[in-house]
């Protein structure tokens, strides 16, 4: 099962913030869109969560179009993870992570709901700080809590299992190495057993090479190139991109860039 | 998938965790004493204990039943309104200095008033509406608010929150020159009028005129409290809210008709009555958590109680004569919502 991305252009005020794309993410792969700042990145992922809507060609879920799902059939097929805005109110941690359940009733799946909401923060490891207020917490904390707002609102309490897919927006930025390879690793697990299809928008080159299944390197609202780690990442043409003295090592791979 | 319905309205109850559950009946408790001593004091004393026990001659029974309840209610349901449309809109504008004045709809009926009072006698006979005039002109004018707020966001749609906020600061505005304009007109004796009627008071209130207000009221109540999990949601943000499942027009669209529904109401029976719809939700949530799903409830509950005992004071303070109820409010949720920016700055 996939995400089909046809075609697509997004073209806001005359400029071309997306031209022409084709792209697929498939269940149980993770697949990491590298990129300059301004490549269109985010765009992209805004355009396949179905927040904007494409000027051209169309995205599918499992060859249904994307545009005939209704909200809630697209909160059960997708989970998005971006920077949060500020909240007015001093919401606890558990309220925040709990927003991400989006079954009708809690009272069916009660027992589950709780035992979910302990795993998930357990999982991210803010089960310390579940009664703290929202807006006390540092940069990363709050990376750990929209994490697994995102993990719960992936899980799926009824038995005809569909396939969800994550769609994340830098959910490194702000953490320090530990959780980085941390998040990475639960990123992986959730592709790898939960067979969920994972769109991973990432700047470390070398965590995406050797954490992605695949990689999309866009430049200028275009795919420059598209597939596994080894074949995207040549040292040329990131040159060309990055505008950055780039050098290879073969074994272990790795990208040097200063 | 039969019972859907049910779920999706009553599931906000399921995040009311135990300790708010128990805040919510210190709240009845204490809109049931406010009630009841309503019932008793006042300028024409009836007996606590003759009430309880349903002693009463028939002089106190034509009190209670023709002047007093309908007055009790009618406090108790314009706070409830209050209390809830605050919350509701504080929810709505992500802002906890939002007050149901802000967007204009009490200003609108507040003209809608004054026109009645100063020129109603010149335009439009008495027979026509008799003494439904006034709140109709009210409710007109918090309507054509809500109107002209829907027009100019496109469905309260577009351009987002921030623009809705100043189009009802420029609505505000608007309506004050022309109040100003109608005082300036007006005689002696309307202007007394004008004048109390700003300052609020349930004292006009008789069955006639409640009824209509009771089933308004209690409708967009009922209709806001199940939409208060999605509150809480939109918290995160309009575009997060939606990618969670939450319908952000529609939703926005609830709580601006039924919040102005309540205010309109509210407003066109007792006059401007000031903070209760800002102060109210803050003690709520002071009290027990900032979570919609126990807010809204707690903010009508705890606004009836306040409101019953604010027109209870309001009648005892210099009996045998009465303070403009809205005064009292203000008098104390002024210096209230100072203390809350000062810290809320800190």
């Amino acid at each position: 099962m996939s995400i089909n991305i046809k075609n697509v252009s997004l073209i806001f005020d005359n400029i071309k913030i997306l031209e022409n794309i084709n792209l697929s993410i498939n269940s149980g792969e993770i697949l990491s869109i590298i990129g300059p700042n301004g490549a269109g990145k985010s765009s992209l992922l805004e355009v396949i969560s179905g927040d904007l809507l494409p000027s051209k060609g169309k995205v599918f879920y499992e060859d249904r179009c994307l545009t005939k799902f209704s909200l809630e059939e697209k909160a059960r097929k997708r989970s998005v993870m971006s920077q949060f805005s500020k909240i007015a109110f001093d919401f606890k941690v558990k309220e925040v992570i709990e927003f991400g359940w989006i079954e009708e009733s809690v009272e069916i799946f009660s027992h589950i709901f709780n035992k979910l909401i302990n795993k998930v923060s357990k999982l991210c490891e803010i089960d310390h700080l579940l009664n703290r207020n929202i807006n006390s917490l540092s940069g990363g904390e709050l990376k750990r809590v929209q994490l697994a707002k995102t993990l719960v609102q992936l899980y799926n309490p009824s038995q005809n299992r569909e396939d969800k897919y994550a769609l994340l927006d830098e959910p490194l930025a702000n953490l320090d190495p530990f959780y980085e390879i941390k998040f990475l690793k639960i990123i992986t697990d959730l592709s790898k057993k939960q067979g969920i299809g994972v769109l991973l928008i990432i700047h470390d080159i070398n965590l995406a090479a050797k954490f992605s299944d695949k990689i999309v390197l866009m430049n200028h609202g275009k795919i420059i190139d598209y597939g596994s780690p080894f074949k995207v990442l040549k040292p040329s043409l990131l040159k060309s991109i990055y505008k950055l003295p780039i050098k290879k090592q073969s074994k272990p791979f790795r990208i040097f860039y200063f | 998938m039969k019972n859907q319905l049910q779920i999706d309205n009553y599931q906000f109850i399921k995040f009311i965790n135990i300790k708010q559950k128990l805040i919510l009946v210190y709240f009845f408790i204490f809109l049931l004493i406010s009630l009841i001593l309503s019932f008793s004091f006042g300028s024409f004393h009836i007996s606590l204990l003759d009430l309880l026990s349903s002693n009463i001659n028939d002089l106190q029974l034509k009190v209670l039943s023709e002047i007093r309840t309908p007055r009790v209610i009618l406090a108790c349901l314009v706070g409830a309104s209050l209390g809830v449309s605050g919350a509701a809109l504080q929810g709505l504008f992500r802002n906890p200095l939002a007050d149901p004045g802000l967007i204009g709809v009490s200003a609108g009926a507040a003209l809608g008033a004054a026109f009645v009072i100063v020129l109603g006698s010149k335009f439009i006979p008495e027979y026509l509406f008799g003494i439904f005039i006034l709140p109709l002109s009210a409710i007109s004018g918090a309507s054509l608010v809500i109107l002209f707020l829907y027009v100019f966001t496109k469905g309260f749609g577009a351009k987002g929150i921030t623009y809705m906020l100043l189009i009802g600061i420029a609505i505000n505005a608007i309506a004050t020159v022309f109040i100003g304009i109608l005082t300036y007109v007006s005689t002696d004796s309307q202007l007394r009028g004008l004048t109390f009627w700003m300052m609020g008071s349930f004292g006009a209130s008789n069955w006639v005129i409640l009824s209509p207000a009771i089933i308004l009221i209690i409708g967009s109540i009922s209709m806001l409290l199940p939409i208060s999990r999605k509150i809480d949601i939109l918290q995160l943000g309009e575009s997060e809210a939606s990618r969670l499942g939450v319908n952000i027009q529609s939703l926005k669209f609830k709580i601006i008709i039924f919040s102005a529904i309540c205010v309109g109401s509210s407003v066109s029976l007792s006059g401007m009555i000031g903070f209760i719809g800002l102060v109210v939700p803050h003690l709520v949530r002071l009290l027990g958590g900032v979570n919609h799903s126990f807010l809204l409830i707690g903010s009508a509950i705890l606004g009836a109680g306040l409101m019953t005992f604010a027109d209870l004071l309001s009648r005892v303070i210099v009996q045998p004569a009465e303070l403009p109820v809205g005064l009292l409010t203000s008098a104390i949720g002024a210096p209230f919502f100072l203390w809350l920016i000062i810290k809320i700055k800190r």
